[in-house]
């Protein structure tokens, strides 16, 4: 089989399982879902219906009505307003942070993968012994060792300890790909490590590296708000999710419980769908 | 006197009915009978029984004398005797000094120590205990925070005359020196003799006061036993212990005061002290001066320019803020601390909110698109929401409010570090997200029997505790004749003048005085709250 034919061949598979994959239910759910707050992070502002910070002294922790569909906090602040809102701080960092994640974890998963030997098995034992640290502490540990906490280093601390995960899965994956005839070709063209890397072995591994992206997104998603909750991750009463849970919790015990339930619905429905769309591609590249 | 005669002279008293005395009969049979009950394993008690148990904030460091900050004000309340107590009303009540009087027009105040306290170790608490103690807060070696409360005095002007009696001879007049050393400044209770005030007093807390410490961890729980020789047995508690426990939010406690865990949680916002059903609880109000002090820097960064300060206090809604959020468990106030006060001046207008006027004022001011600006202090419940009041507040005129708040966890290690202590008039310090070190922060103090400390250390360019670093002559000679006054004619007249010098300056913004909202079980009757904050007495059970 030449080359071309080989591509063509990837090419209509890759074709099929797309076809196969849009009339997955669990992706259609998932997908829909998931384009919903997308669309809510970058024209929430125009769907809110107040603004986030807006205050009605005259309705403080009002329950849900015409006037406010989630009802108001204990600053008399629209929950529907913050939700919506709020939703482009969470899938922001959530995906940049996962981007890093992915980007440093497939870096080294390539090149572990590929390099075997003696690099391959410290890098490895490196990695494994910070996966075996639970992720809340990791973070927790970063923000007080930094001694501040921002969009931006919330996003460094996720995507570090991402990284373990994805190198590991991207690695697994590259072993089976390095003892194919198409890199043993490109070797004998005596083609450069980096493009064997990047431009041959990258493409075939893509669907793993995809599906562990969407993987480590939803718990992205967890980590942010649960970091938000703990009071490291964003600025204090910020409508990002967990800090709208953190913020509120307490009031159940006084049966205000909807600036609680609402954003936690919120987090919910993101990992539900990121998951569904996950295991969706799961069935479907048959990974 | 024994517990049955302290019962009969109750009934004598109160004229409570016969059915609550055979209760209270066989409250002290059953008293009689606890040791073979725990013998016999049972450590089983009500919450409203033989103990009382309340819910507090969170401490921002160690309850010792020479250290005190906020949240540990309860703990040494409990421990502590001082030679004055304040009441809930506010008014001075003898305690460790059973009388005391000024002379030479307020240069000098006499005391007169009673002979019958002792420590909780003991020992009797003598005239030399009380000089000893005030002298130890005016070392600096002792770095106490509760120096700049006596400024006016100097350690060779405080003197035993006898066993009975210590004079103070002041710098200045001061009419209102038997609030300086009384409970409201709280870290002055009595030290015995040669201990000392710093942290290693924590571990045994030996002070003369009517609770004894049994157990002590940081915010988490205090236990106190009732002390047996407390001087003034009429103010001895009716319960044998007392548990503070420390919460980082006080709503989280409701639980634990819903089932029985708890007999009152102290300091809960109003709004949610609503929801609790009335045939189960009972609020306890008390309208203090207290509340949060929002400052601004008046020597670096953005809010050097007054008609900024201005702008800012003008865009505040404070009566609805109250009305709303606070849910009228509040006074407005009009930026100065003199509003509570019976010598407030009521002709000077009320700030209110006026958003045209402010972006004028920030027009004027160069900056007629607003601003950055990062408002800074410490978690916890009334922070939480003011800031988020002052954020959504300060957007209506293009300022945008970054919140830091320091520590999910009660926080207050860095907000409260004292990395910079004294405020030094014209030091200019950095930003460095502390109290005395933030462009724009916001404290919260707790009620006081009279404005001075507020005064002396918080509004005078001279004063220790001055986060806004304000450097005003008018307001300091208004300051002077505050405490050189004495008379109600003149305290009127400075009263007025420094409501009007804080109004033109604006270093703090005090929107509100607060009324502490404290919510207690039925099955216990009579507790009451200080001003400050702490038990005042705990009452009995119902």
């Amino acid at each position: 089989m030449t080359d071309e034919t080989a591509k063509q061949t990837k090419q209509t598979e890759l074709s099929e399982r797309l076809a196969v994959l849009k009339k997955n239910k669990a992706f259609i759910v998932g997908a829909s879902i998931l384009a919903f707050w997308i669309f809510s992070a970058i024209f929430g502002k125009l769907i809110a219906r107040y603004d986030q910070d807006f205050m009605d002294y005259e309705s403080i922790n009002s329950a849900p009505s015409l006037k406010y569909w989630f009802g108001t906090d204990s600053n008399g602040r629209d929950v529907f307003s913050r939700v919506i809102v709020g939703s482009r701080i969470i899938m922001v960092i959530s995906f940049l942070a996962t981007l890093l994640g992915a980007f440093v974890g497939a870096s080294l998963g390539l090149t572990a993968g590929y390099l075997k030997g003696k690099y391959d098995m410290i890098l490895m034992r490196i990695l494994e012994a910070i996966s075996a640290i639970p992720v809340i502490i990791i973070a927790l540990l970063a923000v007080a060792a930094i001694g501040q906490s921002s969009p931006i280093i919330t996003i460094l601390i996720i995507g570090f300890i991402f990284t373990p995960n994805v190198a590991r899965t991207v690695r697994a994956a590259v072993l089976g790909e390095s003892e194919l005839e198409y890199v043993a070709a490109a070797k004998l063209r005596t083609e450069k490590t980096l493009h064997i890397l990047f431009r041959e072995v990258l493409p075939n591994v893509l669907p793993t590296l995809i599906v562990e992206f969407t993987v480590r997104l939803g718990y992205a998603i967890f980590a942010v708000a649960t970091l938000s909750f703990l009071g490291a991750g964003l600025e204090a009463g910020s409508p990002d999710w967990g800090t709208q849970v953190a913020d509120t919790w307490t009031l159940i015990f006084t049966n205000v419980w909807w600036p609680t339930l609402f954003p936690s619905l919120a987090i919910a429905s993101v990992a539900v769908s990121i998951n569904l769309i996950s295991d969706a591609l799961l069935e479907v590249f048959e990974l | 006197m024994s517990e049955v005669n302290e019962m009969v002279q109750d009934v004598a008293k109160a004229g409570i009915s016969r059915r609550h005395f055979v209760q209270g009969a066989a409250a002290v049979a059953a008293g009689a009978a606890l040791p073979m009950t725990q013998i016999l394993g049972s450590s089983s008690v009500s919450a409203a029984g033989k103990v009382f148990r309340f819910a507090s904030q969170a401490q921002e460091g160690p309850a010792a004398p020479w250290m005190t900050k906020g949240g540990s004000l309860g703990i040494l309340n409990a421990v502590g005797a001082w030679l004055i107590d304040v009441d809930p009303s506010g008014a001075l009540v003898p305690s460790i000094a059973t009388k005391w009087m000024g002379s030479n027009g307020g240069k000098t105040w006499t005391f007169t120590i009673r002979t019958d306290a002792k420590f909780h170790d003991g020992s009797r608490l003598t005239a030399d205990d009380v000089v000893y103690t005030l002298k130890t807060h005016l070392d600096p070696a002792n770095k106490s925070q509760s120096a700049g409360r006596l400024g006016d005095c100097t350690s060779a002007g405080i003197v035993k005359v006898n066993a009975t009696t210590v004079r103070f001879n002041l710098k200045n007049a001061n009419a209102n020196f038997p609030y300086v050393v009384s409970s409201s400044n709280y870290g002055l209770l009595i030290l015995k003799k040669g201990e000392k005030g710093d942290e290693s007093w924590v571990k045994k807390m030996n002070g003369a006061g009517k609770w004894i410490l049994v157990s002590h961890k940081v915010n988490e729980k205090t236990v106190f036993k009732r002390n047996p020789n407390y001087f003034d047995k009429a103010k001895m508690p009716k319960f044998e212990r007392m548990e503070q426990i420390q919460y980082v939010s006080q709503s989280a406690a409701i639980p634990a005061l819903k089932t029985g865990k708890l007999d009152a949680i102290h300091l809960l916002y109003g709004t949610e002290a609503n929801t609790l059903p009335t045939s189960k609880f009972y609020k306890t109000l008390v309208p203090t001066c207290g509340g949060l002090h929002m400052h601004m820097r008046c020597d670096i960064g953005q809010l050097t320019d007054k008609r900024v300060r201005e702008a800012i206090a003008l865009s505040l809604d404070r009566n609805a803020y109250i009305k709303g959020v606070l849910g009228g468990y509040a006074v407005v106030a009009n930026d100065s601390v003199m509003d509570s006060f019976p010598t407030v001046d009521k002709s000077v207008p009320q700030r209110k909110k006026d958003i045209v006027r402010a972006k004028a004022l920030l027009k004027e001011a160069g900056v007629p698109n607003g601003f950055k600006v990062t408002l800074q202090s410490w978690k916890r419940d009334d922070i939480d929401k003011f800031t988020q009041f002052v954020k959504s507040s300060l957007k209506q005129i293009g300022i945008d409010v970054t919140v830091d708040l320091d520590g999910s966890d009660g926080g207050g290690a860095r907000w409260y570090a004292y990395s910079v202590y004294p405020s030094v008039k014209g030091s200019k310090v950095p930003n460095k997200g502390e109290w005395l070190a933030s462009e724009f922060g916001i404290a919260e103090w707790a009620g006081r029997p009279t404005p001075d400390e507020y005064l002396t250390r918080e509004w005078a360019s001279t004063g220790d505790w001055n986060p806004a670093y304000l450097n005003s002559p008018a307001l300091d000679a208004a300051i002077k004749a505050w405490q050189r006054a004495l008379t109600p004619a003149k305290k009127k007249a400075a009263s007025s003048a420094i409501q009007k010098a804080a109004l033109k300056e604006t270093p703090i913004i005090v929107a509100y005085n607060e009324i502490r909202v404290s919510v207690t079980s039925n099955k216990v009757k009579g507790v009451k709250f200080n001003q400050q904050g702490a038990v005042y007495d705990t009452g009995r059970s119902a």
